[in-house]
């Protein structure tokens, strides 16, 4: 898999790379003969370089793909940088590397007249390998500033929590503000469907019914729509899967989440300004 | 369950879980009735709600007016019940061409329902019905 050419440049081809332009420039890398060579006895400042890029790229291929809403090409990326990662052995690797360090480091007696030049090509690998190290640094960076719908921020329950409470808030309304019809009936079957997503609850006709706090039939339209419109879809039920009930969609949970966690950073910072007004 | 018609008029123990509970043998030798709820002369009012609920539970459904009309198989048929109160509350009847729903619906406590339509007791019933015959 990776090809060294003995003097000037070579390439350190990586698999799949070359489908997306980004992955090509952070990842082709050269080789350049009396490039920066590794320092320090095997852990040096290449070595921990590597194992930065290495954690970094890992973390970035693993967690990326399943943060819903990330791009075709991130998935793609990531997925990549995981297939490449995985095929290296860098163990092996590094520890040539240090080898080839330790030659390097003051007070070594270099091997350098040998003349079976195994000491420079494994320099050479251990270069390209800082490179490649350093590529793959530069590509997680790009992953991990990709805009992400998901709250990445925020834990699940909190935004649930959240939700739950705007659902309890609005049930409220009817006792404090007796006779006021506000309705909003989709707003809280979405609440609803989401409380009951979370906690892996199958949710009833009837009961989506009673959660939209309007008459029965006015609930059933709404109900009709949202499914019509994919926001609630039918799913089969756990116990007798010839059975079905409703549930949200998979996306529309997300961007509820989504903007539970912007509601929640949005209340934290009106506090905050409200708290400063107070101490003035 | 002799006539088409025999309700008992009482409501399940558990209203989420419908009393028909248990397994329903399937017809040896006939095809499963299609999933299709039959309307005979129901007012809008509460035909649009049957009809919402049904066919958010996939169910096909069919209105046929007052007087005598030939129902394509049907898994459920609801009708008016004649009575002098308003005609949106009247009592309706539930029952199927199948001898073996019926007994279901009559263990169900659908067979005369109580006004006004109760989906919280009609949702299970298309629930149980909807499931076919293995």
């Amino acid at each position: 898999m990776i090809d060294v050419s003995e003097g000037g440049q070579s390439q350190l081809p990586v698999t799949g790379m070359s489908a997306g332009g980004m992955a090509a420039s952070a990842i082709s890398v050269s080789a350049i003969s009396g490039g920066p060579a590794l320092g320090g006895r095997g852990r040096g400042r290449g070595g921990q370089r590597g194992d930065r890029a290495r954690s970094a790229a890992l973390a970035a291929s693993t967690a990326m793909p399943e943060a819903a809403g990330a791009s075709a090409d991130a998935l793609q990326l990531a997925a990549t940088v995981r297939r490449d990662l995985a095929a290296l052995d860098f163990a092996a690797l590094q520890a040539l590397a240090g080898g080839v360090a330790a030659d390097d480091a003051p007070g070594a007696v270099p091997d350098r007249g040998s003349g079976d030049g195994s000491a420079d090509h494994a320099a050479a690998i251990a270069r390209q390998v800082a490179d490649m190290a350093q590529g793959l640094a530069a590509l997680a960076d790009k992953l991990a500033g990709q805009p992400q719908p998901a709250p990445l921020d925020v834990a699940e329950a909190d935004c649930i929590a959240f939700i739950e409470s705007q659902f309890r808030i609005r049930r409220l309304r009817g006792r404090h503000l007796p006779g006021l019809a506000l309705g909003e009936p989709a707003w809280d079957i979405l609440l609803d469907l989401a409380i009951t997503h979370y906690w892996r609850r199958e949710t009833s006709v009837t009961s989506l019914c009673i959660a939209a706090d309007v008459p029965s039939t006015t609930a059933l339209r709404w109900i009709s729509s949202m499914t019509k419109a994919g926001l609630i879809v039918r799913r089969p039920c756990q116990r007798d899967g010839r059975r079905s009930f409703l549930a949200i969609a998979p996306e529309t949970y997300q961007a509820m989440l989504a903007l539970a966690a912007d509601a929640l950073r949005t209340d934290a910072r009106v506090r905050q300004r409200y708290q400063r007004n107070g101490g003035n | 369950m002799e006539g088409p018609i025999a309700g008992t008029g009482r409501q399940p123990d558990r209203p989420d879980q419908p009393a028909l509970a248990g397994h329903r043998p399937a017809r040896a030798g006939t095809a499963p009735l299609p999933r299709r709820l039959a309307l005979f002369d129901v007012t809008p009012t509460v035909a649009e709600t049957v009809t919402l609920l049904a066919e958010l539970l996939d169910w096909e459904v069919v209105a046929f007016p007052a007087g005598p009309a030939s129902c394509p198989p049907a898994r459920l048929c609801l009708a008016m019940l004649p009575d002098a109160g308003c005609r949106d509350r009247l009592p309706v009847a539930a029952w199927s061409p199948d001898a073996i729903l019926n007994e279901h619906i009559s263990r169900a406590g659908l067979s005369i329902m109580d006004q006004p339509l109760c989906i919280a007791i009609m949702e299970p019933v298309l629930l149980w019905l909807s499931i076919d015959p293995e």
